[in-house]
């Protein structure tokens, strides 16, 4: 991005700065065969106008440097246009004094001998439009860039969040997952008619948390985990003993807003790849604490013995959808990793700053 | 019928127990939970039938049949499996999916009955053990068939695996050819050599081969050069 950027910058310095110095060039030649007489200073001219293009590119060059035009580029219009004002009369005034010393003392061009302030002055004033021109087409370039940037943002969080929706039905809530459900409450309602009630109750709770969550959207952290402790009495009727779960969440982390349906995602992956290929099961940690200005969010699980096989359907897309949609949500300083070093942990680390 | 139940959800179990509870004919000899624990139980009961659930922990439904030696009729059983059923896509097998309709169970457990046929007594184990092995489960990726060994023309050995010649596809069985050879029918089976066991159902033709051995022509197969020392005992064995 940054180097094609740098490109289109430097095609748009040469080219213009160029077009300039070939427009005067082509005028001073049709100058020349119009008036139908010899000019001697003709070359000098020439020269000059190329210096002059030349010093045109190094004074846009080092104010878009010094002032940091790009960072202009984000200002509202109202902030934006005094300072376009200001910076086109500095650079014009300077333009206008290099060409007058340049004409003066370095290619000696008749009709500059004498120090002149209306030179100056209309000189100024005919530079300073030029480089109003230069940073005027600076400016739409880097807003159209801009608007084309935001608009494939938005295309990308649109299609992100189509193939999650998607995605949430087909695979964030497994019809896998769901069948079984249903088939341990069948076998509940004989056995134990109060917690196959139950279970009818955690299971329209998260499907209607998963039917109307829609993808693009945070949910306060107290919310979601609601509806993680309904999917885990889920997969605690299905899993029994198997399961132990713990959670470790402070108060202040409640009301921080987090992509729906995340700490759901990574729970049914620390289940999936830890605790269902196991024979003797294992734990589910999920804790949540706010430190330095960020919601620390971890879910960890004690991982399926070695040489156990993976789980099937595993490719970490739930996993890469869900970092996709953190990042789109939360902005880039958000973080979700992965950790799978520790020996007796796989655990899942969020990082989200707090909304300022 | 003596049926085995194979999953790791206890309440999945308990589901199945009492759908089965309707068929007089059904006895349930057993509940195994993951893998090694149904290969175990198989081997001790030898139910006539395993009702088996695909995901299991430590491996699938799968891998339970691919290391038995002598699998007895199976109706598997999942929840919801796009990849079971591309498996179930190539072969014969039943499977039924949970939550399980009587009705559906019904049928398959009729389907089992008709292959085992009318004469067979309930709750006696079909196969008297020291029986010919008839049929094996070869798994390939996703897919697993079951295998009439009867249809086999040539087995090959692969190291301490061996491979299964057939038109169409050579699947590989985790046993070894000496394993094979000595579980297999021996009026059907013959080990040419040290490499090949060979169907004699399928043999075309019979030519001298050098020094004294015999070359064995395969019908839908290669031909099959024997050992010096095999050529002279199947010289004896179609003598007598």
């Amino acid at each position: 991005m940054s180097s094609r950027r740098a490109r289109v910058y430097a095609a748009c310095q040469v080219g213009g700065w160029g077009l300039y110095g070939l427009i005067n060039a082509v005028l001073s030649v049709l100058s020349v065969v119009m008036m139908q007489q010899p000019d001697e200073q003709f070359a000098r001219r020439m020269f000059w106008l190329v210096a002059m293009s030349l010093s045109g590119m190094v004074i846009t060059h080092v104010a878009r440097g010094r002032l940091g035009f790009r960072e202009w580029a984000r200002l509202s219009l109202s902030r934006l246009a005094p300072r376009v004002l200001l910076v086109c009369l500095a650079m014009g005034a300077t333009q206008s004094v290099v060409a007058h010393v340049l004409s003066r003392f370095v290619f000696r061009i008749q009709g500059f001998e004498d120090f002149s302030l209306t030179r100056i002055i209309f000189g100024g004033a005919f530079w300073s439009v030029v480089m109003m021109m230069w940073l005027l087409t600076y400016f739409a370039v880097h807003f159209v860039e801009r608007a084309r940037t935001a608009e494939h943002e938005r295309l990308q969080q649109q299609i992100a969040s189509q193939t999650s929706e998607l995605r949430f039905l087909k695979a964030q809530l497994q019809p896998h997952f769901l069948f079984n459900c249903l088939n341990s409450v069948r076998a509940l309602i004989v056995e134990d008619p109060t917690r196959a009630q139950q279970a009818v109750t955690h299971l329209s709770s998260l499907l209607r948390y998963a039917l109307a969550s829609k993808d693009a959207e945070t949910v306060p952290l107290g919310r979601e985990l609601q509806v993680v402790r309904d999917y885990l009495s889920l997969e605690a009727i299905r899993l029994e003993e198997r399961l132990r779960v713990r959670e470790d969440v402070s108060p202040e982390a409640l009301a921080v807003p987090v992509p729906a349906m995340l700490v759901q995602t990574l729970v049914e992956n620390a289940i999936k790849h830890g605790i269902a290929p196991s024979p003797e099961g294992g734990a589910v940690t999920v804790q949540a604490h706010v430190r330095e200005g960020s919601l620390l969010l971890e879910v960890a699980n004690t991982p399926a013995p070695v040489g156990t096989p993976p789980a099937p359907h595993s490719g970490g897309v739930g996993l890469h959808n869900a970092s996709e949609r953190l990042r789109l949500l939360c902005g880039t300083t958000a973080s979700l990793q992965l950790d799978q070093t520790g020996s007796t942990l796989t655990t899942a680390r969020v990082r989200i700053p707090l909304p300022s | 019928m003596r049926v085995l139940i194979v999953d790791d959800e206890r309440l999945a179990r308990a589901e199945l127990r009492r759908l089965l509870a309707a068929f007089p004919d059904v006895e349930v000899v057993g509940e195994a939970t993951h893998v090694d624990d149904a290969c175990r139980q198989v081997e001790a009961q030898e139910p006539d039938l395993l009702l088996l659930d695909i995901q299991m922990p430590g491996g699938s439904g799968f891998d339970v049949l691919a290391r038995l030696d002598e699998p007895p009729d199976v109706i598997f059983t999942t929840a919801f499996d796009a990849h079971a059923v591309r498996a179930f896509s190539v072969n014969a097998l039943d499977y039924l999916l949970k939550p399980i309709e009587a009705e559906r169970l019904a049928e398959a457990l009729e389907r089992v009955r008709q292959r085992r046929g009318p004469t067979e007594r309930a709750s006696e184990p079909t196969r008297a053990s020291g029986a010919p092995l008839e049929r094996v489960f070869v798994k390939e990726g996703e897919r697993c068939w079951l295998v009439q060994l009867a249809q086999v023309p040539l087995i090959t050995s692969e190291g301490n695996y061996s491979r299964l010649h057939l038109a169409g596809h050579q699947p590989l069985l985790l046993r070894s050819l000496s394993y094979l050879e000595e579980k297999l029918d021996p009026s059907r089976f013959f080990r040419a050599s040290r490499q090949h066991l060979i169907n004699l159902d399928f043999v075309e033709t019979l030519e001298p081969g050098p020094g004294g051995t015999l070359v064995a022509r395969l019908r839908q197969g290669p031909e099959v050069e024997m050992s010096r020392r095999q050529s002279q005992r199947f010289r004896e064995r179609m003598s007598l």
